[in-house]
């Protein structure tokens, strides 16, 4: 005779034994989301913290000792560009690195050529110099070298103090990173010829804000200059698209037109 | 006292091999029809095998029920399992001849042809061979030679085991034989086999309880397997059969209870604790 009672109770441990393997998935699984959910949570935060913090630094130490270093970097290569921004969503600026490593290229031969012209020229014209000051020594009198070097001198007068303003916009720029500095800087270097430079500081303004419309100008402006003609072309056609400026419909016209050169 | 319906109900869950408890499914029917057919043809040797539980020894029975009218069959339920004392049982079995001492299968094969002369192949004694694989190797092997003789017909049965495959496969591939398989119930076959047995003794209630929750919750604990499915009913209504005189307002009469199945699956040990 079997023992009902004694296997009521076997059949309770059964059931509660069965239940168990979904009592602990259920359990494991709750435990999961609560994890997922807090460290989402905290990820969230702390995502929120560093950008405060990093937006405070930007302001008061990093971001100078960035642009330091893209500085240094700029001088000490001479055309060492800035990391070139993306055009996604927001329309930026974006620069070809294999157009400016031929630019690099370029313009260190070009230097180097030109030196070497100098050099050259230099020389000739020491030469020529000396006999002509032969030759003039006896028969006609020495040109007025003073009146030459009063002017040299008050032309070096002036770029220098052009160039201590630009260092000087450099610097407060470097401290509070605000467009419109680095938008003066382009410029200046852009009046100066130095068109390398204005393509890196427009650049660099158009990063921190690409609405400005100066800086696509002047960019646009100082590839043109640096014989990159479809290069601008294709920028400013770009930004056209995007912004419909009277501005740069002129401008695009005028490259096209070879107005502008 | 009067027996309940449960007490009934139990009672024909007995695992006994009984020819009247042979219950007339689809499949099976149209498998112990294939089984007849090949008694009939000139074959040496029918091999049914199977899983335990799967109806072996219910065919074997069934057929030597039905066969027993019209042919000499002959039954062996339990294996004789020494040569000389299989070989003397056959002798005094098949041909009434009584052997004083140790008989071997020379002296055997020798008797064989002394006294079955007839040729027709209905004249030739079937003799029924349950549990086959308890049998020696040897003795086997002699059974495979004697039926060669055509003298003697065997339909034997065989426990499917990856061992006793190899041994029917071997067969297989050297003889022309028969061999038939046997396999668990489905679901649906069982739910049939189950009302079917209930109701040929009379339990109609009992039979109208086991709906398909109930019936797939037994298919899912004895996989089909009859021998199972019979332990796992009888020890059901006995336990019914408990309530029903302890505690009956516990029992509903309308369908058969999962927690009672389950308990029933605990005490015959198909499913532990």
């Amino acid at each position: 005779m079997i023992n009902v009672t004694e296997l009521e109770k076997r059949w309770i441990k059964f059931k509660i034994k069965s239940y168990i393997p979904y009592i602990v998935i259920i359990f494991s699984l709750l435990v999961i989301l609560i994890l997922f959910l807090t460290l989402s949570f905290k990820d969230v935060k702390d995502t929120k913290i560093k950008f405060t913090k990093n937006d405070i630094k930007k302001v008061e130490k990093t971001e100078e000792k960035k642009t330091k270093t893209k500085i240094e970097k700029e001088t000490k290569t001479k055309t060492k560009h800035v990391k070139p921004p993306k055009i996604e969503k927001k329309l930026v600026l974006s620069p070809s690195l294999n157009f400016m490593q031929d630019m690099q290229n370029n313009t260190v031969g070009y230097y180097e050529n030109k030196d070497k012209v100098i050099e050259k020229k230099h020389k000739i014209i020491n030469k020529n110099n000396t006999h002509k000051i032969k030759e003039k020594e006896v028969a006609k009198p020495l040109p007025t070298p003073k009146k030459i070097k009063n002017s040299s001198i008050q032309i070096d007068i002036s770029k220098k103090n052009a160039q201590e303003d630009i260092d000087q916009v450099i610097k407060r720029f470097k401290i509070n990173n605000n467009p419109a500095l680095s938008l003066f800087v382009a410029k200046k270097y852009y009046e100066l010829g130095k068109y390398n430079k204005a393509y890196n500081y427009a650049l660099i303004t158009n990063e921190i804000n690409s609405n400005i419309e100066a800086s696509w100008i002047i960019f646009t402006k100082s590839l043109v200059k640096l014989n990159e003609k479809e290069m601008a072309i294709k920028t400013l056609k770009t930004y056209y698209k995007h912004s419909h400026s009277n501005t740069a419909k002129i401008l695009l016209d005028e490259i096209k037109t070879g107005k502008f050169k | 006292m009067r027996s309940s319906i449960f007490d009934n109900s139990k009672d024909i869950f007995l695992d006994t091999v009984n020819a009247k408890d042979f219950v007339q499914l689809d499949r099976v029917s149209t498998i112990y029809q294939s089984l007849k057919d090949s008694v009939n043809k000139p074959l040496k040797m029918i091999l049914l095998y199977g899983k335990p539980g799967t109806g072996k020894s219910m065919f074997l029975t069934k057929l030597y029920h039905d066969l027993s009218q019209s042919k000499k069959v002959y039954l062996y339920n339990t294996p004789i399992l020494d040569e000389s004392e299989f070989y003397k049982t056959l002798a005094h079995d098949l041909l009434d001849v009584k052997y004083r001492g140790e008989l071997n299968y020379t002296q055997f094969m020798k008797i064989i042809n002394e006294h079955i002369v007839d040729e027709n192949p209905d004249n030739i004694p079937i003799i029924l061979l349950d549990e086959a694989q308890l049998y020696s190797a040897t003795l086997m092997e002699n059974i495979r030679l004697l039926s060669d003789t055509r003298k003697v017909k065997f339909v034997i049965t065989l426990h499917k085991t990856e061992k006793e495959d190899l041994i029917a496969k071997e067969h297989f591939q050297t003889r022309i034989w028969e061999s038939i398989e046997l396999e668990n119930a489905s679901a649906s076959e069982l739910k049939m086999y189950i009302q079917k047995k209930l109701m040929k003794a009379n339990c109609f209630d009992s039979a109208s309880m086991f709906q398909m929750k109930s019936i797939n919750l037994i298919y899912k604990l004895t996989s089909g397997n009859y021998r199972d499915t019979n332990k796992l009913l009888y020890t059901l209504f006995e336990i019914y059969t408990w309530y029903n005189e302890n505690n009956p307002i516990k029992i509903n009469r309308s369908n058969i209870s999962n927690k009672l199945i389950e308990m029933a699956a605990l005490h015959t040990g198909l499913i532990n604790d």
